[in-house]
Protein backbone atom coordinates (compact mmCIF):
# COMPACT_ATOMS: atom_id res chain seq x y z
CA UNK A 1 0.00 0.00 0.00
CA UNK A 2 1.45 2.83 -1.41
CA UNK A 3 1.08 6.22 0.50
CA UNK A 4 1.71 9.32 -1.65
CA UNK A 5 1.30 12.98 -0.90
CA UNK A 6 -0.85 15.39 -2.38
CA UNK A 7 -1.89 18.88 -2.91
CA UNK A 8 -5.01 19.61 -0.70
CA UNK A 9 -6.54 21.03 -3.71
CA UNK A 10 -6.07 18.37 -5.78
CA UNK A 11 -8.89 16.68 -3.46
CA UNK A 12 -12.19 16.47 -4.09
CA UNK A 13 -14.67 16.15 -1.53
CA UNK A 14 -17.55 13.72 -3.11
CA UNK A 15 -20.44 15.25 -3.43
CA UNK A 16 -23.44 13.14 -1.80
CA UNK A 17 -21.38 12.17 1.23
CA UNK A 18 -24.48 10.90 3.23
CA UNK A 19 -22.74 11.75 6.40
CA UNK A 20 -22.77 15.20 9.00
CA UNK A 21 -19.24 15.62 9.96
CA UNK A 22 -19.16 19.48 10.90
CA UNK A 23 -19.09 18.55 14.90
CA UNK A 24 -16.15 15.95 14.57
CA UNK A 25 -13.38 18.65 12.55
CA UNK A 26 -12.61 20.46 15.35
CA UNK A 27 -11.59 16.99 17.48
CA UNK A 28 -9.83 15.74 14.08
CA UNK A 29 -7.67 18.74 13.63
CA UNK A 30 -7.21 18.74 17.14
CA UNK A 31 -5.74 15.12 16.80
CA UNK A 32 -3.94 15.95 13.79
CA UNK A 33 -2.07 18.67 15.47
CA UNK A 34 -0.89 16.50 18.74
CA UNK A 35 -0.03 13.29 17.11
CA UNK A 36 0.68 14.30 13.67
CA UNK A 37 -1.49 13.09 10.16
CA UNK A 38 -1.56 9.45 11.32
CA UNK A 39 -4.66 8.29 8.99
CA UNK A 40 -4.02 9.09 5.56
CA UNK A 41 -7.48 9.75 2.90
CA UNK A 42 -8.60 7.51 0.76
CA UNK A 43 -9.25 8.80 -2.75
CA UNK A 44 -10.26 7.52 -5.85
CA UNK A 45 -7.84 7.82 -9.20
CA UNK A 46 -9.68 10.88 -9.92
CA UNK A 47 -9.17 13.00 -6.85
CA UNK A 48 -12.58 12.21 -5.50
CA UNK A 49 -12.43 11.27 -1.63
CA UNK A 50 -13.51 8.00 -0.54
CA UNK A 51 -12.87 7.49 2.80
CA UNK A 52 -11.43 10.89 4.86
CA UNK A 53 -13.90 13.83 4.82
CA UNK A 54 -14.01 14.86 8.14
CA UNK A 55 -9.86 14.35 7.91
CA UNK A 56 -9.95 16.69 4.88
CA UNK A 57 -11.92 19.58 6.56
CA UNK A 58 -10.03 19.49 9.43
CA UNK A 59 -6.92 20.01 6.81
CA UNK A 60 -8.44 22.70 5.49
CA UNK A 61 -9.12 24.39 9.15
CA UNK A 62 -4.96 23.63 9.65
CA UNK A 63 -4.09 25.13 6.51
CA UNK A 64 -2.25 22.23 5.29
CA UNK A 65 -0.73 22.20 1.97
CA UNK A 66 -0.37 18.74 1.73
CA UNK A 67 -2.30 15.61 3.00
CA UNK A 68 -1.19 11.95 3.00
CA UNK A 69 -3.47 9.97 0.61
CA UNK A 70 -4.06 6.43 -0.49
CA UNK A 71 -5.12 5.82 -4.05
CA UNK A 72 -7.73 3.22 -4.24
CA UNK A 73 -7.06 2.49 -7.63
CA UNK A 74 -7.99 -0.98 -7.51
CA UNK A 75 -11.42 -1.14 -7.05
CA UNK A 76 -14.48 -0.23 -9.53
CA UNK A 77 -16.62 2.33 -9.39
CA UNK A 78 -19.10 0.39 -7.42
CA UNK A 79 -16.91 -1.10 -5.04
CA UNK A 80 -15.58 2.09 -4.64
CA UNK A 81 -19.14 3.84 -4.00
CA UNK A 82 -19.40 0.33 -1.10
CA UNK A 83 -16.46 1.18 0.65
CA UNK A 84 -17.37 4.75 1.40
CA UNK A 85 -20.68 4.00 2.67
CA UNK A 86 -18.94 0.43 4.91
CA UNK A 87 -16.00 2.38 5.98
CA UNK A 88 -18.80 4.96 8.06
CA UNK A 89 -20.98 2.43 9.13
CA UNK A 90 -18.79 -0.32 10.59
CA UNK A 91 -17.73 2.28 13.18
CA UNK A 92 -21.46 1.94 14.14
CA UNK A 93 -21.19 -1.07 15.59
CA UNK A 94 -18.77 -0.65 17.78
CA UNK A 95 -19.22 0.49 21.40
CA UNK A 96 -17.27 1.89 24.12
CA UNK A 97 -16.60 -0.56 27.23
CA UNK A 98 -17.06 2.33 29.58
CA UNK A 99 -15.16 0.86 32.85
CA UNK A 100 -12.24 -0.06 30.61
CA UNK A 101 -12.60 3.22 29.07
CA UNK A 102 -12.15 5.41 32.23
CA UNK A 103 -9.19 3.01 33.66
CA UNK A 104 -7.21 3.94 29.94
CA UNK A 105 -8.60 7.60 30.51
CA UNK A 106 -7.16 7.97 33.55
CA UNK A 107 -3.40 7.31 32.96
CA UNK A 108 -3.26 9.56 30.68
CA UNK A 109 -2.15 13.20 31.52
CA UNK A 110 -3.19 14.53 27.82
CA UNK A 111 -6.17 16.59 27.96
CA UNK A 112 -8.31 13.90 25.94
CA UNK A 113 -11.37 16.63 25.96
CA UNK A 114 -9.68 17.65 22.93
CA UNK A 115 -10.67 14.87 20.91
CA UNK A 116 -14.47 14.95 22.00
CA UNK A 117 -13.93 12.87 25.40
CA UNK A 118 -16.49 13.62 28.20
CA UNK A 119 -15.49 13.42 31.71
CA UNK A 120 -16.83 9.89 32.82
CA UNK A 121 -16.98 11.24 35.98
CA UNK A 122 -19.90 13.85 35.80
CA UNK A 123 -21.75 14.61 38.27
CA UNK A 124 -25.58 15.01 38.45
CA UNK A 125 -26.39 18.28 40.18
CA UNK A 126 -30.09 18.12 40.54
CA UNK A 127 -31.90 18.01 43.64
CA UNK A 128 -35.60 16.41 43.76
CA UNK A 129 -36.96 19.11 44.93
CA UNK A 130 -36.12 20.75 41.94
CA UNK A 131 -39.00 18.67 40.17
CA UNK A 132 -42.99 19.32 40.18
CA UNK A 133 -44.46 16.62 42.06
CA UNK A 134 -47.57 15.57 40.81
CA UNK A 135 -50.44 14.19 42.86
CA UNK A 136 -50.27 10.87 42.55
CA UNK A 137 -53.83 9.80 42.85
CA UNK A 138 -56.85 12.44 42.97
CA UNK A 139 -60.51 12.09 43.02
CA UNK A 140 -62.61 12.85 40.35
CA UNK A 141 -65.94 14.59 39.98
CA UNK A 142 -67.98 11.24 41.21
CA UNK A 143 -65.62 11.19 44.44
CA UNK A 144 -63.81 8.21 42.81
CA UNK A 145 -59.97 7.96 42.70
CA UNK A 146 -58.49 8.54 39.44
CA UNK A 147 -55.11 7.95 38.54
CA UNK A 148 -53.50 9.85 34.94
CA UNK A 149 -51.44 7.37 32.98
CA UNK A 150 -47.93 9.26 32.84
CA UNK A 151 -47.02 7.91 29.05
CA UNK A 152 -50.24 8.54 27.51
CA UNK A 153 -52.42 10.76 29.82
CA UNK A 154 -55.23 8.60 30.00
CA UNK A 155 -57.25 9.03 33.13
CA UNK A 156 -57.82 5.70 34.72
CA UNK A 157 -60.05 5.57 37.88
CA UNK A 158 -59.06 2.83 40.57
CA UNK B 1 -31.28 8.75 17.35
CA UNK B 2 -33.92 6.40 16.85
CA UNK B 3 -37.59 7.41 16.10
CA UNK B 4 -39.78 4.41 17.48
CA UNK B 5 -43.35 4.87 15.69
CA UNK B 6 -45.70 3.62 18.12
CA UNK B 7 -49.84 2.83 17.22
CA UNK B 8 -48.83 1.49 13.90
CA UNK B 9 -51.64 -1.17 14.24
CA UNK B 10 -53.87 1.63 14.62
CA UNK B 11 -55.40 4.73 12.71
CA UNK B 12 -54.85 3.38 9.06
CA UNK B 13 -57.12 1.33 7.26
CA UNK B 14 -55.59 -2.41 6.71
CA UNK B 15 -55.27 -1.61 3.46
CA UNK B 16 -53.49 1.25 3.91
CA UNK B 17 -51.00 -0.19 6.71
CA UNK B 18 -50.11 -3.03 3.87
CA UNK B 19 -48.98 -0.65 1.29
CA UNK B 20 -47.41 1.96 3.20
CA UNK B 21 -45.21 -0.88 5.12
CA UNK B 22 -44.72 -2.34 1.84
CA UNK B 23 -43.67 0.63 -0.12
CA UNK B 24 -41.92 3.36 2.73
CA UNK B 25 -41.21 1.01 5.63
CA UNK B 26 -40.46 2.67 8.94
CA UNK B 27 -37.06 1.65 10.57
CA UNK B 28 -38.15 1.48 13.94
CA UNK B 29 -41.22 0.57 15.64
CA UNK B 30 -42.44 0.32 19.35
CA UNK B 31 -45.50 -1.49 20.53
CA UNK B 32 -47.73 -2.08 23.65
CA UNK B 33 -48.77 -5.31 25.33
CA UNK B 34 -51.83 -4.13 26.02
CA UNK B 35 -52.65 -4.34 22.09
CA UNK B 36 -52.55 -7.63 21.98
CA UNK B 37 -49.74 -10.44 20.86
CA UNK B 38 -50.85 -10.76 17.20
CA UNK B 39 -50.55 -6.87 16.83
CA UNK B 40 -46.69 -6.99 18.55
CA UNK B 41 -45.90 -9.70 16.43
CA UNK B 42 -46.62 -8.37 13.15
CA UNK B 43 -45.26 -5.53 14.74
CA UNK B 44 -41.91 -7.47 15.18
CA UNK B 45 -42.31 -9.19 11.86
CA UNK B 46 -42.15 -6.06 10.20
CA UNK B 47 -39.10 -4.63 11.59
CA UNK B 48 -37.07 -7.04 13.41
CA UNK B 49 -36.33 -7.77 16.95
CA UNK B 50 -33.15 -5.04 16.81
CA UNK B 51 -35.55 -2.80 15.49
CA UNK B 52 -38.27 -3.18 17.75
CA UNK B 53 -39.61 -1.84 21.39
CA UNK B 54 -42.15 -3.76 23.48
CA UNK B 55 -43.81 -1.34 25.68
CA UNK B 56 -45.60 -3.38 28.82
CA UNK B 57 -48.59 -1.20 28.12
CA UNK B 58 -49.49 -2.16 31.95
CA UNK B 59 -50.95 1.42 32.60
CA UNK B 60 -53.22 1.08 30.28
CA UNK B 61 -54.33 -2.59 31.08
CA UNK B 62 -55.32 -1.56 34.54
CA UNK B 63 -57.42 0.74 33.19
CA UNK B 64 -60.87 -1.07 32.80
CA UNK B 65 -59.84 -4.16 35.12
CA UNK B 66 -60.00 -4.09 38.35
CA UNK B 67 -57.00 -3.32 40.04
CA UNK B 68 -55.57 -5.19 41.90
CA UNK B 69 -51.85 -7.24 42.11
CA UNK B 70 -52.97 -10.50 40.90
CA UNK B 71 -54.56 -9.52 37.82
CA UNK B 72 -51.46 -7.23 37.02
CA UNK B 73 -49.35 -10.18 37.36
CA UNK B 74 -51.02 -13.01 35.55
CA UNK B 75 -50.63 -9.78 32.45
CA UNK B 76 -46.77 -9.96 33.37
CA UNK B 77 -46.97 -13.89 32.90
CA UNK B 78 -48.18 -13.16 29.38
CA UNK B 79 -45.87 -10.34 28.76
CA UNK B 80 -43.02 -12.62 30.40
CA UNK B 81 -43.84 -15.74 27.86
CA UNK B 82 -44.31 -13.44 25.01
CA UNK B 83 -40.64 -12.55 25.16
CA UNK B 84 -39.53 -15.57 25.51
CA UNK B 85 -41.75 -16.89 22.80
CA UNK B 86 -40.33 -14.70 20.06
CA UNK B 87 -37.27 -14.08 22.21
CA UNK B 88 -38.03 -10.02 22.19
CA UNK B 89 -34.90 -8.58 22.86
CA UNK B 90 -35.97 -4.83 24.42
CA UNK B 91 -39.00 -4.35 26.82
CA UNK B 92 -39.99 -1.92 29.33
CA UNK B 93 -40.72 -2.76 32.85
CA UNK B 94 -44.07 -2.61 34.20
CA UNK B 95 -44.15 0.90 35.67
CA UNK B 96 -46.89 1.09 37.39
CA UNK B 97 -44.76 2.96 40.59
CA UNK B 98 -47.91 5.42 40.84
CA UNK B 99 -50.76 2.50 41.19
CA UNK B 100 -48.84 0.13 43.69
CA UNK B 101 -45.54 1.34 44.45
CA UNK B 102 -42.21 0.97 43.52
CA UNK B 103 -41.38 -2.37 45.71
CA UNK B 104 -44.21 -4.03 44.05
CA UNK B 105 -42.56 -2.48 40.80
CA UNK B 106 -39.62 -4.23 41.39
CA UNK B 107 -40.82 -7.16 42.52
CA UNK B 108 -42.43 -7.98 39.05
CA UNK B 109 -38.78 -6.20 37.61
CA UNK B 110 -37.73 -9.23 39.08
CA UNK B 111 -39.69 -11.79 38.00
CA UNK B 112 -39.31 -10.47 34.49
CA UNK B 113 -35.67 -10.67 34.34
CA UNK B 114 -35.40 -14.01 36.35
CA UNK B 115 -37.74 -15.24 33.61
CA UNK B 116 -36.56 -14.23 30.72
CA UNK B 117 -33.12 -13.88 31.59
CA UNK B 118 -33.00 -10.74 30.02
CA UNK B 119 -32.41 -7.27 31.72
CA UNK B 120 -35.62 -5.10 30.58
CA UNK B 121 -35.61 -1.34 30.29
CA UNK B 122 -36.68 0.26 33.50
CA UNK B 123 -38.50 3.52 33.12
CA UNK B 124 -37.68 6.29 35.53
CA UNK B 125 -40.79 8.55 36.78
CA UNK B 126 -40.25 11.94 38.63
CA UNK B 127 -41.50 9.94 42.01
CA UNK B 128 -38.64 7.68 41.59
CA UNK B 129 -35.56 10.50 42.69
CA UNK B 130 -32.18 11.14 41.20
CA UNK B 131 -30.87 8.65 43.26
CA UNK B 132 -32.87 6.26 41.19
CA UNK B 133 -31.88 7.85 38.62
CA UNK B 134 -28.26 7.19 39.48
CA UNK B 135 -28.88 3.91 40.40
CA UNK B 136 -30.61 2.92 36.75
CA UNK B 137 -27.32 4.33 35.12
CA UNK B 138 -25.08 1.97 36.88
CA UNK B 139 -27.22 -0.77 36.83
CA UNK B 140 -28.80 -0.65 33.15
CA UNK B 141 -26.95 -0.14 30.23
CA UNK B 142 -30.54 0.73 28.21
CA UNK B 143 -33.06 2.98 30.14
CA UNK B 144 -35.97 5.11 29.98
CA UNK B 145 -37.19 7.92 31.36
CA UNK B 146 -41.58 8.65 31.34
CA UNK B 147 -43.93 10.84 31.64
CA UNK B 148 -42.53 13.25 29.06
CA UNK B 149 -46.03 13.61 27.53
CA UNK B 150 -47.61 15.03 30.34
CA UNK B 151 -45.89 15.27 33.16
CA UNK B 152 -43.24 16.80 32.69
CA UNK B 153 -43.06 20.65 32.89
CA UNK B 154 -41.73 22.85 30.73
CA UNK B 155 -39.05 23.95 33.45
CA UNK B 156 -37.95 20.79 33.74
CA UNK B 157 -36.59 20.09 30.70
CA UNK B 158 -33.06 21.36 31.91
CA UNK B 159 -33.15 18.86 34.36
CA UNK B 160 -34.08 15.95 32.42
CA UNK B 161 -31.63 17.15 29.86
CA UNK B 162 -29.01 16.93 33.25
CA UNK B 163 -29.89 13.62 34.13
CA UNK B 164 -30.04 12.32 30.29
CA UNK B 165 -26.05 14.32 29.35
CA UNK B 166 -25.38 11.99 32.67
CA UNK B 167 -26.36 8.52 31.64
CA UNK B 168 -25.01 9.45 27.92
CA UNK B 169 -21.14 10.22 29.66
CA UNK B 170 -21.49 6.97 31.14
CA UNK B 171 -22.18 5.26 28.18
CA UNK B 172 -25.75 4.29 28.92
CA UNK B 173 -28.70 4.56 26.22
CA UNK B 174 -31.94 6.58 26.90
CA UNK B 175 -35.49 5.99 25.60
CA UNK B 176 -37.53 9.47 26.04
CA UNK B 177 -40.95 7.31 26.78
CA UNK B 178 -43.70 9.50 24.11
CA UNK B 179 -41.20 12.28 23.33
CA UNK B 180 -43.05 13.93 20.63
CA UNK B 181 -41.50 17.32 20.53
CA UNK B 182 -39.34 17.52 17.29
CA UNK B 183 -38.39 20.75 17.61
CA UNK B 184 -36.26 20.52 20.64
CA UNK B 185 -35.70 16.98 20.21
CA UNK B 186 -32.07 18.20 19.04
CA UNK B 187 -31.00 19.45 22.65
CA UNK B 188 -31.38 15.90 23.73
CA UNK B 189 -28.58 13.01 23.56
CA UNK B 190 -31.39 10.45 23.79
CA UNK B 191 -30.51 6.76 22.23
CA UNK B 192 -33.98 6.62 21.09
CA UNK B 193 -37.68 8.11 21.90
CA UNK B 194 -41.02 7.09 20.25
CA UNK B 195 -43.68 8.92 19.41
CA UNK B 196 -47.36 8.04 18.20
CA UNK B 197 -48.69 11.68 17.82
CA UNK B 198 -48.89 11.06 14.04
CA UNK B 199 -51.40 8.97 14.21
CA UNK B 200 -52.90 10.78 17.47
CA UNK B 201 -52.55 13.78 15.34
CA UNK B 202 -54.76 12.55 12.78
CA UNK B 203 -57.49 10.95 14.78
CA UNK B 204 -58.22 13.83 17.41
CA UNK B 205 -56.65 16.65 16.52
CA UNK B 206 -57.13 16.60 12.96
CA UNK B 207 -53.91 18.19 12.30
CA UNK B 208 -51.74 16.99 9.13
CA UNK B 209 -47.96 16.60 9.50
CA UNK B 210 -45.09 17.09 7.36
CA UNK B 211 -41.55 16.89 7.73
CA UNK B 212 -39.20 20.41 6.88
CA UNK B 213 -36.67 18.80 6.64
CA UNK B 214 -35.40 19.15 10.21
CA UNK B 215 -38.33 18.46 11.97
CA UNK B 216 -42.39 17.73 12.06
CA UNK B 217 -44.61 20.78 11.47
CA UNK B 218 -48.25 20.36 12.33
CA UNK B 219 -51.25 22.24 10.47
CA UNK B 220 -54.58 22.05 11.88
CA UNK B 221 -57.10 21.38 9.22
CA UNK B 222 -60.16 23.12 8.13
CA UNK B 223 -63.00 22.34 10.30
CA UNK B 224 -65.52 20.08 7.59
CA UNK B 225 -63.11 18.91 5.67
CA UNK B 226 -63.62 15.66 7.11
CA UNK B 227 -62.70 14.09 3.81
CA UNK B 228 -58.93 14.51 4.52
CA UNK B 229 -59.34 12.98 8.17
CA UNK B 230 -59.07 9.51 9.55
CA UNK B 231 -56.94 6.61 7.43
CA UNK B 232 -55.79 8.61 4.51
CA UNK B 233 -54.55 11.04 7.07
CA UNK B 234 -52.60 8.62 9.40
CA UNK B 235 -51.01 7.17 6.30
CA UNK B 236 -49.75 10.47 5.16
CA UNK B 237 -48.94 11.24 8.28
CA UNK B 238 -46.97 8.61 9.25
CA UNK B 239 -44.92 8.51 6.12
CA UNK B 240 -43.93 11.91 7.31
CA UNK B 241 -42.55 10.63 10.23
CA UNK B 242 -40.81 8.30 8.45
CA UNK B 243 -39.04 11.01 6.93
CA UNK B 244 -37.92 11.90 9.85
CA UNK B 245 -37.32 9.02 11.36
CA UNK B 246 -34.60 8.79 8.46
CA UNK B 247 -33.24 11.80 9.21
CA UNK B 248 -32.57 11.35 13.02
CA UNK B 249 -31.52 8.13 12.35
CA UNK B 250 -28.49 9.45 10.81
CA UNK B 251 -27.87 12.29 13.85
CA UNK B 252 -25.09 11.72 16.03
CA UNK B 253 -24.05 13.78 18.84
CA UNK B 254 -21.01 15.35 19.43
Amino acid sequence: MEIVYKKIEELKPYENNPRFNDDAVEYVANSIKEFGFKVPIVIDKNGVIVAGHTRYKASLELGLDEVPCIVADDLTEEQIKAFRLADNKVSEKAEWDFELLEEELSDLDIDMSDFGFEDLDINLDIDDSEFVQDTEITKNKDDKKEIICPNCGEKIEI
Amino acid sequence: MRIFLAGTQTGMSSKEREEVFENSPPLYVLETFFSGESACLKAVNRVGNENFLLDSGAFSYMNGAKCTKEILLEYLDRYIAFINKYDIKYFFELDVDTIFGIEFVEMMRKKLETETGKKCIPVWHKGRGIEYWKYMVANYKYVAIGGLVFHVKKEEWPLIKKMVDYAYAKGVKVHGLGFTKTKILDNFKFYSVDSASWVRAAGMGQQIHFFDGKSILARPLQKGNKKAYGSKLSAHNFKEWIKYQKYMNAKKWK
